[in-house]
């Protein structure tokens, strides 16, 4: 029993240690930017097609149909009309571009959060996975403040974009979390034989003929029906087992410990071969179908599989070799 | 940077001194941090919403996938015989008891936070798509003046175009509502009437069809499908 506690007690240590560290700042403001700018484009879309008052406005007023009373913070505002949902799409503006500048901190997080979650759940018929995906980022940047650098607020405080500040890895790795938490029960949904090895697999080649989504026609993917197969099964696979990338994870934190397990999922970053795979997936589907910003929110959450110091290197690469002449770039070369 | 911990040769002998230098802080934000996983995890577990609805149980789709589990289940030796559909509802009743129990406490963070994962995005691919078609009589029968991905036929399109739109028109097909699709066709029918001002008639109407196999797709056959649902407008009652 005292053995029991003492491990349980480790284990907690080893939880509360783990959300303690600290990193650069610059990795959760890059995601900050990330989520901002598909906030103003889902809000923009929206704005610039006319359907505000279309869509999120009771039939009352305008509307397509009846909607419940608007809720803010547990709180009935009244009715969907127009002045409101107009008052409340504005707010939701501001703060989303206040938020990819990263001006009033954590304040127009919250009532950017608040007014987004309020306009794109006053409608379940216009919902999408992205606005949970915006909403959990939200609720995310604002528990830890991303506005410290990379920023207007840094460049009016400091004068410079950039500074030295340093964040709290945890929200981070509850990004990731929520990233994996995503595809692995995206995945458990799609237990059906369209998805499912073995099975029929044409959930894809249905998918992509449905003239609700596409972009354009697909009826040429007829003739190329096994890679749609092929294309469903990978899917249906990388989203259920993206859980095990929390395994790769603890073992890359723990990678100074015996074990052949670890070792053996050390031996590779397995966070390339998911990002490949992932980043695939999402750009098929934006090249493909409208479903709207739903592949690049996805694809800002992969900003927070890579620490701050890794983004950097990665960067830093790039833009030596931009910067680097072609010819000097070939005299380097083995 | 290396974890602290890891450079002692004790599993988690580390936490000896790191319980030392900590404050409550840490503890506090680890356990509200324990707690908002959970409730992701509850959160995103299929709900009574979206499993106890009959007419899901009832799509093509679903009762093809039952006959595949069935027949899964029998190639094990497990007995799936005809009541299979019933027990499972029942299993999936007391679920959605224990589920929703559970995650009850987490509903109101969620409504407060926005905390909340739904991503089911095309779990079970319609074959059978719909299409919305909007025509008006101008003296000379009903003409089209919108149809999906027309050209010629783009009477409102860009609205029609923007993903939340597709949604509206799409979840048509997922989930038909009478009254939420006779508002959306007289909004439909109004702005029509006001578009043509010498329209007699607004018609609001949907077509149904069935994917066709990639075989026939690629012979250039057409699907044959069939209209539905048709909202007829007399136009002047609507300007």
């Amino acid at each position: 029993m005292k053995r029991l506690g003492e491990t349980l007690r480790r284990w907690w240590l080893f939880w509360v240690v783990l959300f303690s560290h600290r990193e650069p700042a610059y990795g959760w403001a890059l995601f900050r930017i990330l989520i901002g700018a598909c906030l103003l484009y889902s809000l923009v879309s929206v704005g610039a097609a006319g359907l505000v008052d279309i869509l999120w406005v009771d039939v009352t007023y305008g509307g397509y149909r009846t909607l419940g009373p608007v809720r803010v913070l547990l709180v009935d505002l009244g009715p969907a009309t127009p002045s409101l949902i107009n008052s409340i799409y504005a707010i939701a503006l501001i703060g989303s571009a206040a938020v990819t500048l990263g001006i009033a901190g954590r304040l127009a997080t919250f009532a950017t959060l608040q007014s987004y979650l309020c306009l794109t759940t006053v409608n379940a018929q216009t919902v999408g996975s992205d606005d949970a995906l915006l909403c959990n980022a939200l609720w995310l940047l604002f528990l830890c403040d991303a506005s410290s650098t990379l920023s207007l607020r840094c460049r009016m405080r400091t004068g410079r974009w950039a500074s030295t500040a340093s964040v709290g890895a945890w929200a981070r790795y509850l990004i990731v979390f929520q990233l994996l938490v995503m595809y692995t029960f995206a995945g458990l949904n799609k237990t059906n034989t369209d998805w499912v090895p073995g099975g029929a697999m044409d959930a894809l080649y249905n998918a992509l003929l449905d003239t609700t989504w596409r972009r354009f026609d697909m009826r040429w993917i007829a003739r190329v029906y096994p890679l749609t197969q092929f294309g469903s099964a990978v899917t249906w696979v990388f989203e259920t087992s993206s859980s095990v990338m929390l395994l790769v994870f603890y073992y890359r934190y723990t990678r100074d410990r015996p074990g052949r397990l670890r070792r053996a999922f050390n031996r590779w970053d397995f966070r390339i071969p998911f990002t490949i795979v992932g980043a695939g997936l999402h750009l098929g589907i934006f090249i493909a179908m409208d479903v709207g910003p739903f592949s690049f929110v996805s694809l800002s959450y992969y900003v927070c599989l890579w620490r701050p110091e890794e983004l950097r290197t990665v960067l830093v690469r790039y833009s030596s070799m931009r910067s680097t002449p072609p010819a000097s770039r070939m005299r380097s070369l083995p | 940077m290396r974890p602290r911990w890891a450079t002692v040769g004790q599993p988690f002998a580390w936490c000896a001194s790191v319980r030392r230098d900590m404050g409550w802080w840490p503890h506090l934000r680890a356990a509200l941090i324990g707690l908002h996983i959970v409730a992701v995890v509850l959160l995103s577990l299929p709900s009574s919403g979206s499993l106890l609805q009959r007419r899901n149980w009832d799509l093509p789709t679903t009762q093809r996938a039952f006959t595949a589990i069935a027949a899964r289940l029998r190639w094990l030796g497990v007995d799936s015989s005809k009541d299979f559909e019933d027990r499972l509802w029942r299993f999936t009743e007391g679920y959605v008891g224990v589920r929703d129990t559970i995650a009850k406490p987490f509903s109101y963070y969620s409504e407060l936070a926005g905390v909340r994962e739904g991503w089911r995005m095309f779990s079970r691919p319609r074959k059978h798509p719909i299409a919305l078609e909007i025509a008006v009589d101008r003296s000379r029968g009903f003409q089209p003046i919108y149809r999906p991905h027309s050209k010629e036929y783009d009477f409102w399109g860009r609205k029609f175009r923007q993903y939340r739109m597709r949604a509206v028109t799409g979840g048509f097909a997922r989930r038909f509502d009478p009254s939420w699709y006779d508002s959306f066709a007289k909004l439909l029918a109004t702005k029509a009437a006001e578009a043509y001002p010498d329209a007699r008639g607004i018609r609001v109407r949907l077509y149904e069809w069935t994917t066709l196999p990639p075989a026939e797709v690629r012979a250039g056959a057409e699907p044959e499908g069939r209209h539905k649902h048709y909202r007829l407008f007399r136009a002047a009652a609507l300007r």
